[in-house]
């Protein structure tokens, strides 16, 4: 079923396990050269590769339950999936059939879904700024560059060498931190071994300090993430939508997976209630 | 000093241009008339100015807004333009000569459609001397891809097929060279037709595309025949619907303006009546597409139909794009009572390109609007003046060149006829 | 938009797409090239036309 030069990396983020503190966007921002900009209260239209949404029960204290959702790019495939908790993370066998959201609307080929990889590029320098790709998202995890960076003096050496910074105009997103890859890659060809799991992570899993956030091979039963996306309680965003995302979230409450997509009987119910209760 | 300034009239009379068997008023007034373009276009330019220089952080367009105002006036005027191919198509291919009145108009109402969206479109992106990757990088896949490609080839189909008019004017059409290009270009203008017959219906199709196969924006999204073919008619049809009426619409405010007679009410009916009898068969194929839409795609994507709905954007403007300005018009352009009247026509054909214009912002700003996930919070978008000043260009150059083309080319073949004192 | 480019598949999306893209800018391109030709044959054998007439 799956050829050996093909993998799929992935994540699993445990809500109930995440506090909020917002580590993962710090360093996230930091690893991928992410800059600040004069004015970072205007959040739509400044950039978070990784956001951390809170969300609630709705309900009034003192049942009010609070958690966060960690938003990375969910490096989506589309066409039919296996459904979570059925087995591995599968995606549609005929390559022709599915399409990620952003990858095939993109006129200039600047994003592309990486067929050894499972990981969404995307090329700023071969962007041109149409922002199609940001109205195909349905996560919002796609970013254009509205203003260019004022990077304060100074601040330039301090960047990552191995990322570079973006200019204005062009959109920009998450890559799973694709440069680490490319640096274990370079590691295991010159001993000769395999990228293993830990050769590979990216810079939110290992700063996220209550170890909320796990990394892996969706299909390589020797990974965490493998046994993880099985769980009875892991579910993905906007599963109904078919986008067939890489990115697991696990959660016990069960209000938190109801969020985490769409139902008919939900908007029945706000309904209701907004109608008087009917 | 004086004597020059006495013999400025003399120098100013520019009537050896003007179309034979036409007048036209006085150059002064005609100078104080082009106040206006020019207004709009400095507008324009000082907007235009601040957008390449700043950067598109001098729109309201965010994150969650990627399309504004542009993208929506883009779409707008394409549609509306859409005239100039379908009445090129009927009036060359069809063999419905009635309609050579006012093909020359139609043709030059696309042109400056097609030229006005394709700036805005230069500064809408990001990366504007970037704008080329889109042709040599193309992803054939995406429908992006494929309307920029048939904007701008269709684009230069219009400057051809624009050329004879301009070389048909009193003085340019006397040089031998000019005379008789033109006559050439007329007498195989057939291809020229055809060539942007075929282009116009593939970007009008894949305008429409590109919102259907947003699958992830449950708002836009159609499945399977709801994609192919069913977007791609709504938008051709539309805008073939729109765009009879459109030229029409421009033509009978050129004569309210001129006080002239520029085509038979005759020609304006029957563009009247194929707009009616287009805009009908849109209306029954855009009522089946919304209901199957609400009653099929929707559930699937777990949204109810009442919560694609929010103010502003509220179902009203539903009604009103389908209601008032789609089966409305419909029927009063298919009513030969109102297509006799002048003022009634008016009124129908309005309404139709409201509609158009409509249908065009509802699936750009209302797809964007509305929040796929559950948590999401709920925006709104108002354009900034620069905005408008960039959206005001099709105006402002739409104008000077309709004045000027007015002022010296033939655009009106009856007008010399229809005016005789 | 050329073989060159390295995005550039010989499948049929790349045919299709770029088979129509090329055809068309053929024939408008011919169809322009022709006329100029035809109308440097006319000014040669002495046939002249103006809109008037």
């Amino acid at each position: 079923m799956w050829r050996k030069d093909q993998v799929r990396y992935g994540m699993v983020i445990d809500v109930d396990k995440c506090t909020g503190c917002g580590a993962c966007s710090v360093a996230c921002m930091s690893e991928n050269n992410v800059g600040v900009l004069h004015d970072e209260t205007d959040k739509i239209k400044s950039i978070t590769w990784l956001r951390v949404y809170q969300i609630d029960n709705g309900k009034p204290f003192p049942d009010t339950e609070v958690a966060f959702f960690p938003r990375p790019c969910m490096h989506c495939q589309g066409g039919e999936s296996g459904t979570p908790g059925q087995g591995f993370f599968q995606e549609d066998t005929d390559p022709d059939a599915a399409h990620t959201p952003c990858v095939s609307v993109c006129p200039a080929t600047a994003t592309d879904y990486d067929d050894a990889t499972g990981i969404v590029s995307q090329i700023p320098t071969r962007c041109i700024g149409c922002r199609y790709c940001v109205a195909a998202c349905p996560y919002h995890a796609r970013y254009f560059n509205w203003y260019d960076v004022p990077w304060p003096k100074g601040t330039p050496r301090a960047l990552s060498p191995f990322v570079s910074p973006r200019m204005r105009g062009v959109v920009e997103k998450c890559t799973f931190c694709y440069p680490r890859l490319q640096q274990a890659k370079n590691k295991t060809f010159l001993d000769g071994s395999e990228v293993g799991e830990m050769d590979y992570q990216t810079a939110c899993t290992e700063a996220c300090p209550s170890g909320a956030i796990t990394f892996g091979q969706l299909q390589d039963p020797g990974h965490k993430v493998h046994k993880l996306i099985k769980t009875d309680h892991a579910f993905r965003m906007l599963e109904k939508l078919g986008t067939n995302p890489k990115v697991y979230y696990t959660s016990k409450r069960k209000w938190v997976r109801m969020l985490a997509d769409n139902h008919l009987s939900q908007a029945k119910a706000a309904k209701a209630a907004a109608s008087g209760g009917h | 000093m004086r004597r020059w300034l006495d013999d400025l009239p003399k120098y100013a009379d520019d009537s050896s241009w003007w179309p034979t068997g036409t007048t036209r008023c006085r150059p002064e007034v005609f100078l104080l008339w082009l106040g206006l373009p020019l207004t709009i276009m400095a507008y324009f330019t000082v907007s235009a100015l601040l957008v390449l220089v700043l950067g598109l952080n001098q729109t309201n367009m965010n994150d969650y807004f990627a399309f504004g105002v542009w993208i929506v006036v883009d779409l707008a005027v394409i549609a509306l333009g859409a005239g100039a191919f379908f009445t090129s198509f009927l009036n060359y291919i069809v063999g419905k000569t009635e309609l050579k009145p006012i093909v020359n108009a139609a043709v030059l109402i696309g042109f400056i459609c097609y030229t006005g969206a394709i700036l805005m479109l230069g500064i809408d992106i990001g990366q504007p001397l970037r704008g080329w990757f889109g042709f040599w990088h193309a992803n054939v896949h995406s429908m992006l891809t494929e309307v920029m490609f048939c904007i701008t080839t269709y684009a230069i189909v219009l400057c051809i097929e624009i050329l004879p008019t301009v070389l048909d004017n009193r003085r340019i059409g006397k040089v031998p060279e000019f005379g008789t290009f033109s006559h050439n270009l007329h007498t195989i203008m057939i291809v020229f037709a055809a060539a942007g017959t075929f282009l116009s219906f593939f970007h009008q199709g894949s305008l429409g595309g590109m919102f259907g196969v947003l699958y992830a924006r449950p708002f836009a999204f159609r499945g399977h025949l709801g994609i192919w073919p069913m977007t791609f008619f709504l938008f051709i049809m539309s805008a073939i619907a729109a765009g009879p009426s459109f030229t029409t619409m421009c033509v009978m405010i050129t004569e309210k303006i001129t006080g002239k007679r520029l085509t038979t009410h005759k020609v304006k009916m029957l563009m009247g009546k194929i707009s009616g009898w287009l805009l009908l068969v849109y209306m029954v194929a855009k009522s089946a597409d919304t209901l199957y839409w609400a009653h099929f795609n929707l559930p699937a994507a777990g949204v109810t139909f009442d919560s694609m709905f929010h103010q502003p954007y509220g179902i009203w403007l539903m009604w009103l794009e389908l209601g008032v300005c789609g089966w409305l018009p419909a029927l009063m352009l298919l009513t030969p009572r109102v297509r006799e009247s002048y003022g009634l026509m008016f009124v129908a054909m309005l309404l139709t390109c409201i509609g158009v214009t409509l249908n065009r912002f509802i699936f750009t700003i209302q797809t964007l609007a509305l929040p796929v996930l559950p948590f999401e919070k709920f925006y709104a978008y108002l354009p900034t003046w620069q905005e408008w000043g960039i959206a005001s260009l099709v105006l402002g150059h739409g104008l000077l060149i309709f004045m000027l083309a007015y002022r010296y080319l033939p655009l009106f073949p009856q007008e010399p006829e229809l005016n005789q004192q | 938009m050329l073989p060159f480019a390295f995005e550039w598949h010989w499948d049929i999306g790349h045919i299709i797409f770029f088979g129509l893209f090329y055809g068309v800018i053929s024939v408008v391109f011919g169809t322009l090239t022709l006329t100029i030709l035809k109308t440097i044959l006319d000014l040669w054998d002495g046939v002249i036309h103006s809109p008037d007439h």
